[in-house]
């Protein structure tokens, strides 16, 4: 056993073992706080993948989530730590909430897409915000953005209490949005809409770019080393600059996949925010592989699905498979980092290449 | 003198990647004195203060300190001796005050906020005995490049140094500073703590120092009383057994002008010019080489032409094309190729494959695509054959970067600048750091591309790549141009018109711009 295990490379290791982390995490919670344990356990863990049904609205959920995490991966590889993607994420949501609600009376062909649209345009817009901040007057980006989707998220709820409320929801929520500007069904029967083959032909696309063309090698190079990417005559602000945009753009568009048909209204009480977190979260734990980055995305969003129905059954807070999936990346970041050692029996190369590697890519994110 | 600081015998250190080797090295340095340890570039001098300041292992020798044998294993093992290297970049922490950073690691700086004002009289008082211009309140982000290492120095004082050692300190300093530093050292002498000064240059040493190691390739060869000794003749002891050659060429037979500079100025700040109103042009299938001392602006002038420096004036062009405002694309897309790579600089990415280290001009070029998709077949082919061709030691291209060696990371730039048959290619020290065997094997490759018609600006690395590879040469002395040389010459004639004893005339110096 021992033996199979040390022939697994130590970053499938660490994720690994990240992944479990989260899963201690959420069984110790539900131990501690629940009362009937067994009910509510199986409630978290097995319903979420017990039917059908469960399945493809765990893949419906993660969908939005999806597009986020692919922005990041192609942030995170130019080693651009933009989270104005979440704004990005946020911003598009709410305004093809209004675009969708306003324009009630108009032809579903011209709606639809155009609210994809506008999703897309938002969201790069947002982004390169603080891109261009970064780079015109070297403000530093993680910074800027942070402080700009927070700046979203309020402006977000106020245009929702302004414009948006419906006064007969019991929450702050919008009016619902009418089921014909959904994005069709896919599959008759689930929760599968076009949103998900959307997501996967931006998956195949993004592949192709990062790995197959010259603007990945770009990306990917300016990342890698910024001096390097100068010296062979990268233009590293320009590479920067459109990797920002398409993620921006991603994200914006995930958020409005979001609006049409995923959620039936646009919600202020941290959904949203946490559908956004949830993709940086999963583009972390991929190390910004793209395809890595929908394992990751179907993880964490089982655990959102499991603590969403447990607090359907018993209030349990869902806000549980958030924190779990922050510990699970802050544990990733240890083991990186060389700070935890896995407990793994006979010796084992402590200080391998992809330890020191992890270490100076942490170390970029904080500089 | 009584007793010897530092005593070292016939220390040896066989190759280590990145170090020269050390075949016989001694010195003796006594208490109180300044001692000069003069050698080309790449004599091993560095090797030696890294074995001296305990970063590398002797592997044989006698290594004494005050007369008790020791060999320490590591810097800090040296410092508790009292021997203290000081780093050619600053090592002070920037954010810190001077006072903070000259107390750096002592005991009296434990976490005492009381103590505050007395501690900063104390280095104020330090401060003025020296004579020293910042305050102990100044932050040392502030401080010049030439500040930061006088601090350095009493950092190493307070810290109870008995050997203090410079490692080419001059050169990223102006000249009047080095007058200051001079006395600052003096009077550190004068306290009977022994400096060991380490630099290439003989008038500085002859200066300063009251006796002179002159080392030689990985061997130290003869000590001589300063005060018995002239100028030129520590220069021809320092090169008397210069290397056999190791690559033999044909004579140049240049063509077409290719790099036209005129009236190129290259400004650090703004009004402090590194490189001053050089003109000249370098013609196809010629090797000119930019000789001159560390502050002759030359790196300053490889950067200018390859599009990286930010205030420039002048005209540069590349045949008819004015390349002046051009960045290092608009440069690159001429069929500009530059070695440049630095510490500083670096043109490696660890992070990414060697291959696509190698082929950056290749994953931009059309040829290499399919589909508009990159065409990973063809480029894994291209990189196999340039990781034959230049003998770059990997398991395979697909490895990450970080698994070179020096030698090979140094190849592997040449290949990729290379194989881009450039019109002209900018070598700045193109073998720096590399092992004999690389270096042999780069200049070679540096010729051919010559004789394919390639025009060659070379700053060389050393005296022996400058008498292999450089057809005519250029003398640049503080910025300036201070003589041409049609044909390869020997470095005694040049030596006058480096140190700026001589200047040749204007009329003289046209000769270097041909149209």
């Amino acid at each position: 056993m021992n033996k199979k295990i040390r022939k697994i490379p130590l970053p499938v290791l660490w994720r690994v073992a990240a992944g479990l982390m989260a899963i201690v995490v959420c069984f110790l919670m539900i131990c501690l706080f629940e009362k009937q344990r067994a009910d509510s356990l199986y409630t978290f863990f097995i319903a979420p993948l017990s039917s059908v049904s469960a399945l493809t609205g765990l893949v419906s959920y993660i969908t939005p989530m999806l597009f986020v995490a692919l922005g990041c991966t192609v942030v995170f590889q130019c080693r651009r730590y933009n989270l104005a993607l979440i704004a990005s994420f946020l911003l598009s949501a709410c305004l093809v909430s209004i675009f969708l609600l306003q324009g009630d009376e108009k032809p579903v062909w011209y709606l639809v897409p155009a609210a994809l649209i506008i999703g897309t345009t938002v969201g790069a817009v947002v982004t390169a915000i603080p891109g261009l901040m970064a780079l015109r007057r070297r403000v530093n980006i993680t910074l800027s953005s942070l402080l700009l989707s927070y700046f979203v998220l309020q402006l977000s709820s106020f245009l929702l209490e302004h414009s948006l409320r419906d006064p007969n929801a019991a929450e702050g929520a919008s009016f619902e949005i009418p089921q014909r500007l959904w994005l069709p069904r896919i599959l008759p029967g689930t929760e599968l809409r076009l949103g998900v083959l959307f997501a996967a032909a931006a998956l195949g696309l993004l592949y192709l770019l990062l790995y197959r063309s010259r603007i990945g090698y770009g990306i990917r190079a300016v990342g890698a080393s910024e001096s390097m990417s100068a010296y062979v005559g990268l233009s590293w602000s320009g590479v920067a600059m459109a990797a920002q945009l398409l993620a921006g753009a991603l994200a914006g568009f995930g958020g409005a996949v979001e609006m049409m048909g995923i959620q039936t209204r646009y919600v202020w009480n941290g959904v949203f925010p946490s559908v956004a977190m949830f993709g940086i979260l999963a583009a972390l734990l991929a190390d910004s592989n793209p395809l890595r980055a929908v394992l990751c995305c179907l993880f964490y969003g089982y655990l959102h699905q499991g603590a969403a129905l447990l607090q359907a059954q018993t209030g349990f807070p869902t806000e549980v498979s958030l924190f779990a999936g922050t510990v699970s990346i802050l544990f990733y970041f240890a083991l990186c980092a060389d700070l935890i050692p896995l407990p793994i029996n006979g010796k084992r190369a402590v200080k391998s290449d992809a330890a020191v590697e992890k270490t100076e890519k942490k170390e970029g994110e904080v500089g | 003198m009584a007793q010897d600081r530092l005593r070292i015998e016939h220390i040896s250190k066989a190759y280590t990647e990145g170090y020269v080797t050390i075949t016989d090295a001694s010195l003796q340095i006594g208490v109180g004195e300044i001692h000069g340890l003069l050698g080309e570039n790449g004599a091993g001098k560095s090797t030696l203060v890294k074995i001296i300041s305990g970063e590398l292992q002797r592997d044989g020798g006698v290594f004494e300190v005050d007369g008790a044998a020791v060999s320490p294993a590591s810097v800090t093992q040296a410092a508790a001796l009292g021997i203290f290297r000081l780093q050619k970049k600053s090592g002070l922490v920037p954010g810190l005050t001077v006072a903070e950073n000259i107390l750096l690691g002592q005991a009296k700086n434990r976490f005492a906020p009381l103590a505050k004002k007395q501690r900063n009289n104390e280095i104020a008082a330090l401060l003025k005995e020296f004579g020293m211009d910042p305050g102990p309140e100044d932050r040392a982000v502030r401080l010049t490049a030439e500040d930061a290492l006088e601090m350095e120095i009493l950092k190493a004082y307070i810290a109870g140094a008995k050997l203090i050692i410079l490692d080419e300190p001059a050169s990223y300093f102006s000249l009047a500073q080095t007058e200051e530093l001079f006395g600052l050292l003096r009077k550190i002498a004068a306290k009977g703590i022994s400096i060991l000064y380490v630099s290439n240059q003989v008038r500085e040493m002859l200066e300063l120092c009251e006796r002179i190691t002159i080392m030689e390739e990985g061997a130290t060869t003869d000590c001589i009383e300063a005060a018995q000794a002239t100028p030129a003749q520590l220069q021809r002891r320092m090169v008397q057994n210069s290397r056999i050659k190791r690559t033999k060429k044909t004579g140049a037979q240049p063509g077409d002008t290719v790099l036209k500079v005129r009236d190129l100025s290259v400004f650090r700040t703004e009004d402090h010019p590194a490189v001053q109103q050089v003109s000249f042009s370098v013609r196809a299938g010629e090797v000119l080489a930019v000789v001159g001392k560390p502050d002759s602006g030359a790196r300053e002038l490889c950067e200018a032409i390859c599009g990286l420096s930010n205030i420039v004036t002048g005209k540069v062009s590349i045949y008819d094309d004015d390349i002046t405002a051009d960045r290092v694309r608009g440069v690159r897309d001429l069929g500009v190729s530059f070695l440049l790579s630095t510490p500083e600089f670096d043109g490696v990415a660890t992070s990414l494959s060697i291959q696509e280290n190698l082929l950056p001009y290749q994953y931009t070029n059309p040829d290499y695509r399919n589909y508009g998709l990159l065409d990973q077949e063809k480029l894994k082919k291209e990189a196999d054959r340039l990781i034959q061709e230049y003998d770059i030691r990997c398991k395979s291209g697909q490895e990450n970067a970080s698994v070179l060696s020096t030698s090979s990371t140094q190849k592997l730039l040449a290949a990729r600048e290379f194989s881009n048959e450039p019109v002209l290619l900018v070598a700045y020290q193109p073998t720096f750091g590399t092992s004999e065997e690389t270096a042999a094997f780069l200049e070679k490759k540096l010729i051919e591309l010559r004789d394919e018609g390639t025009a060659v600006l070379l700053v060389p690395t050393d005296w022996n790549e400058f008498a292999v590879i450089a057809d005519s040469v250029l003398v640049l002395y503080q910025g300036s141009v201070s003589a041409y040389f049609p044909k390869p010459v020997s470095q005694s004639q040049l030596d006058p018109y480096m140190n700026g004893e001589k200047r040749m005339s204007e009329e003289e110096l046209e000769a270097v711009c041909f149209e």
